[in-house]
């Protein structure tokens, strides 16, 4: 699912020069003088040119609602995203069966999962959601290490590596499943 | 750290006493911890796909990365999403709390395995 995306955006030959086809909000004057003061007073702003408050969700770093996606900001988006969900989903496992000590007779325990698998059938295919997320954040993790070591920092060297660490982490997922199927 | 420097220019002084009295530095990890960690975890990683057996130490050297890497890249996210000061600081605190917690676990888990 991870890999889709990222080889819809070399589909679509998109490259970084492309301008963002939509402002990201109205500038004036005070939105200049907020970002230049260094304050983190976010409130009681209000912008007197254009009428609108500062105090808005505006849109974060990658700027996913901005800018057209591409394969750069796509990878490192899923790199946060992969591992945000495999911190929380061994967090939930390591708190759940190891430390509050649920065993298996509990009957809440069925109850539960009866009354919440009803809303995710696709319950069975979550370790290979998680074998994704492992095999892919271990190879975008190595391309930044590399990228903090000052290697492959070229435009083209990028997208040449982003490519690679998904053909990498293509065969380890495969890797991966074969050797659970093994054991 | 730059961030925490910066603050306090219009009658901010009381959320910058309690920030500080919650979090001393600010909420952002340590970069060379968190690569270190991350090279560590990738070492440890490409060795169990090698070999597929692991001793205790090693397990244990896991695990306990495997969480300040955790903790890390988690305090990131919530430092990066979360806007106002004082929920910051207490989130933060909280999951400080909590994976302070779940690695004492594991360690009574990986020294007595029980299952």
């Amino acid at each position: 699912v991870l890999f889709c995306t990222s080889s819809v955006c070399i589909l679509s030959k998109s490259d970084c020069r492309q301008v963002p086809h939509t402002p990201p909000f109205n500038y004036s004057v005070q939105h200049t003088m907020k970002f230049f003061s260094h304050t983190n007073d976010h409130s009681n702003v209000s912008c007197v040119n254009s009428g609108t408050n500062l105090n808005t969700n505006r849109p974060l770093s990658p700027h996913l609602t901005i800018y057209t996606p591409q394969l750069t900001s796509t990878l490192s988006i899923f790199h946060r995203i992969s591992g945000a969900f495999l911190a929380l989903s061994f967090l939930t496992w390591f708190a759940v069966f190891q430390c509050c000590n649920l065993y298996l007779t509990f009957y809440p325990i069925y109850s539960t999962i009866m009354l919440t698998t009803q809303y995710f059938i696709y319950h069975a295919y979550f370790l290979f959601l998680c074998l994704t997320a492992l095999s892919y954040h271990l190879t975008n993790g190595i391309r930044h290490l590399l990228w903090d070591c000052g290697l492959f920092l070229d435009l083209s060297s990028v997208y040449a590596s982003g490519i690679i660490i998904n053909i990498i982490g293509c065969a380890l997922f495969t890797f991966m499943v074969v050797q659970l199927h093994n054991l | 750290m730059k961030h925490t420097q910066m603050r306090g220019s219009r009658s901010d002084h009381f959320t910058s006493f309690l920030s500080i009295f919650v979090c001393p530095r600010a909420c952002r990890p340590n970069w060379l911890i968190q690569r270190a960690t991350a090279l560590v975890i990738a070492f440890c990683v490409c060795i169990l796909f090698v070999c597929g057996n692991a001793s205790h130490i090693f397990a244990f050297s896991l695990t306990f990365f495997v969480f300040v890497h955790l903790y890390m890249g988690l305090q990131e996210i919530l430092a990066d999403y979360i806007h106002h000061e004082i929920t910051r600081d207490l989130v933060t605190l909280l999951l400080r709390i909590v994976i302070f917690i779940l690695i004492k676990y594991a360690c009574v888990f990986l020294v007595v395995p029980t299952t």
